[in-house]
């Protein structure tokens, strides 16, 4: 046996160094990326959609992220660290660069350019990463960092450009992300609308939905998740208790609304829950450490999940909580260490119940209003008449706030639709106007209610269509009794 | 001049003293509104330092900081004042951080660090220098916010009132450069403000690491 008390700690006891680690890691994304090509590359090939170009393109998307994460560390080691030969080994060994750039480039959509892929990639890895100290050091996980700089910068070329579908899903599917696909539905919905479109549950589970690169299948996600627990890799109890409150929580919501089990499966599989909850919240160097933080931490951010999904207009929400959360990691340990005591432990899970209960009742109630009264976004500022003419002048609140226009009836039909005064952001407002989208409204009003929004533009673009729907109403409602 | 050299260099209030950071993320949407900013800043403290300055072996210790900031206050409502009957544009888009110079940190840092201790002429000297200090700053930081978040660099817009002239440029060609609306927003400010701030000490420092 050894002599320990002449060595200085810490000792290391199991085989589990940081590199075998991040080996396993590799190893369960590999499976990933495959499907991530097959869904991407070889299905829209097969149909003849894409050239050879097009069949390649996933991998080499894929492959963009960390030689671009790797290149950045080499510079910054050598000209801002001063390293040399060795050192710069030793270092490049041990700051895991390729991970971010990877994981970054299997959360975008398909269709973000090259060149905005390599300022995500770039922004992960200074901003996330080097500005803290390099590997070991980073608050946030930097692939998320990286993916919001992306997503509040350049939202609106990805959606110009085609967005999250593939070729294919873009013949057959046509429609917006099954998340993006919720917040253009009046209400809460129902399986035809929402799950439908994309075929069935079954198809969620594989991941052959719309969806970012590598995100979309859930199996394959499982599959990493036991490979890496068997492994001892990451820590179980924040990718369960994570999904498991995401389930619970819309569950209690969806048997507010008289919805079966089909929608927090729904909920659960749609998006980037699985994965994010298994590769990113367990992050080893932004995750907590204890295991009751784990739990609380799991916890906590299926109820940050679930609270943006409802109440704001993100429509996806696991990376904004998990950021959330890398930010509260302390507090977490601190919560977590006191549920050491029993009776502070009874406290603790009672207050998180009381949380969960009030979170999935006012989600719940979301909806049970919203079909019974009239519009309160919706308002009726001047009614003139003109001859033949009616002349409304109204408002329904958009995005950056109320949208003024001026819609002119005659015979019962809308003819002409003018914006008087708008606050939406120019970019977004500037798609739908590229997309004629007001002329589609007036060419479409008999039935409004199926005009798809338009991509990327989708609340101001909604905003409109039920500023249409609503003078509509309001205009039989007075004039045809 | 050393005084001056110092004002802008070692003691740069937003990148070396850490004062004045309110106004600095607030206003620095524009290159128009930062040089204001530092204008108005700067008048505010050669004349609050130089009348403190004056009058500082008057005031009983007890009561110094009210009479400083009852100083300051009497001049940035003067200046408040002009700048609403001169250039109401720009008296707008400041809003509330137009009378918040009077707590603005610098000022009364100054007034308390170095005006009621040097004499008229060193704290005259030090109100130049740490006011061009200011506004240097605020117009880097604003610089990089309007270009990469714009695309636009706003040379005199809302002063064309004043002025009767008007330059606004967009500097890339508008098909090869999306602009990153991000740093525009607040907390793009807080990114550029602290970018700005390192590479300002790397500089300063020569590359040499300062242990504190």
């Amino acid at each position: 046996m050894k002599d320990y008390h002449n060595l200085i700690g810490p000792f290391q006891k199991s085989k589990n160094k940081t590199s075998t680690m991040m080996k396993h890691v590799l190893i369960a994304l590999i499976p990933i990326i495959i499907f991530s090509f097959y869904k991407n590359g070889i299905v829209p090939y097969q149909h003849h959609l894409v050239d050879i170009w097009g069949l390649w393109y996933p991998i080499i998307f894929i492959a963009i992220g960390p030689i671009v994460t790797c290149l950045v560390e080499l510079i910054a080691a050598r000209f801002f660290l001063h390293k040399k030969n060795n050192d710069l080994k030793d270092y490049m060994q041990h700051s895991y660069a390729i991970l971010p750039g990877l994981f970054l480039s299997l959360i975008l959509p398909i269709h973000t350019p090259i060149s905005v892929l390599i300022f995500g990639v770039c922004m992960a890895t200074i901003i996330g990463k080097l500005v803290y100290g390099g590997f070991g050091n980073n608050i946030f996980n930097p692939a998320l960092i990286g993916r919001l700089f992306v997503i509040t910068t350049y939202a609106t070329v990805i959606a110009s450009k085609g967005g999250y579908l593939n070729s294919y899903e873009l013949d057959t599917i046509s429609k917006a992300t099954p998340l993006s696909n919720v917040s253009t539905i009046e209400g809460i919905g129902s399986y035809e609308t929402l799950v439908s479109p994309y075929g069935n549950l079954w198809n969620f589970f594989t991941g052959m939905i719309p969806g970012a690169v590598g995100e979309t299948s859930a199996l394959l996600c499982l599959v990493a998740f036991f490979y890496l627990t068997f492994q001892k890799v990451i820590k179980w109890r924040i990718p369960v208790f994570y999904i498991g409150t995401v389930w619970i929580l819309t569950m209690l919501i969806g048997w507010l609304n008289g919805l079966g089990i089909w929608y927090p499966t729904f909920q659960i599989l749609s998006g980037g829950l699985f994965f994010g909850a298994i590769f990113m919240a367990t992050d080893p160097v932004t995750s907590p450490v204890s295991k009751n933080a784990q739990i609380l931490d799991g916890i906590f951010l299926g109820i940050l999940t679930v609270v943006f999904r409802y109440f704001t207009s993100y429509p996806e929400g696991v990376l904004t909580s998990i950021l959330t959360m890398n930010m509260l990691v302390f507090v977490v340990e601190k919560i977590g260490l006191q549920c050491k005591q029993k009776d502070k432990r009874l406290v603790i899970i009672a207050v998180i119940l009381v949380i969960m209960g009030f979170v999935a009742y006012q989600a719940g109630r979301l909806y049970q209003n919203h079909g019974e009264s009239k519009d309160s976004n919706f308002e009726v500022i001047n009614v003139k008449k003109v001859e033949n003419q009616v002349i409304y002048t109204v408002s329904q609140k958009g995005n950056g706030g109320p949208i003024t226009c001026e819609v002119t009836i005659q015979n019962d039909k809308i003819i002409k639709i003018e914006v008087i005064d708008h606050n939406e952001t120019p970019n977004y407002y500037g798609l739908v106007e590229n997309q004629h989208y007001i002329e589609q409204l007036i060419k479409e009003q008999d039935n409004l209610s199926e005009l798809d929004t338009v991509s990327g533009a989708t609340i101001s673009s909604t905003a409109l269509k039920k500023l249409a729907i609503n003078t509509l109403q309001e205009y039989e409602e007075s004039y045809e009794k | 001049m050393k005084t001056i050299q110092n004002g802008i260099i070692n003691e740069n209030p937003v990148f070396v003293l850490l004062l004045g950071l309110c106004s600095t993320l607030a206003i620095t949407t524009r290159f128009e509104n930062a040089y204001v900013m530092g204008i108005c800043v700067t008048v505010v403290l050669i004349v609050s330092n130089f009348i403190i300055s004056c009058i500082h072996k008057l005031i009983p210790t007890s009561v110094k900081t009210p009479v400083y900031i009852i100083i300051i206050a009497t001049l940035v409502t003067i200046l408040e004042l002009l700048l609403q009957y001169y250039a109401k544009d720009i008296y707008d888009v400041f809003g509330i951080y137009l009378p918040l110079i009077v707590v603005n940190c610098i000022i009364l840092g100054r007034a308390l660090a170095v005006a009621s201790k040097q004499n008229i002429w060193k704290s005259t000297l030090d109100g130049i220098g740490i006011g061009i200090g200011y506004t240097l700053a605020l117009m880097a930081v604003a610089t990089v916010r309007e270009v990469l978040g714009n695309n636009t660099i706003t040379f005199m817009d809302s002063l064309s009132t004043l002025t009767g002239y008007r330059s606004m440029y967009r500097v890339f060609p508008e098909n090869n450069f999306i602009p990153m609306q991000f740093l525009v927003s607040p907390a793009g400010a807080f990114l550029v403000v602290g970018i700005l701030m390192a590479i300002f000490n790397a500089i300063r420092r020569g590359g040499k690491h300062e242990s504190n």
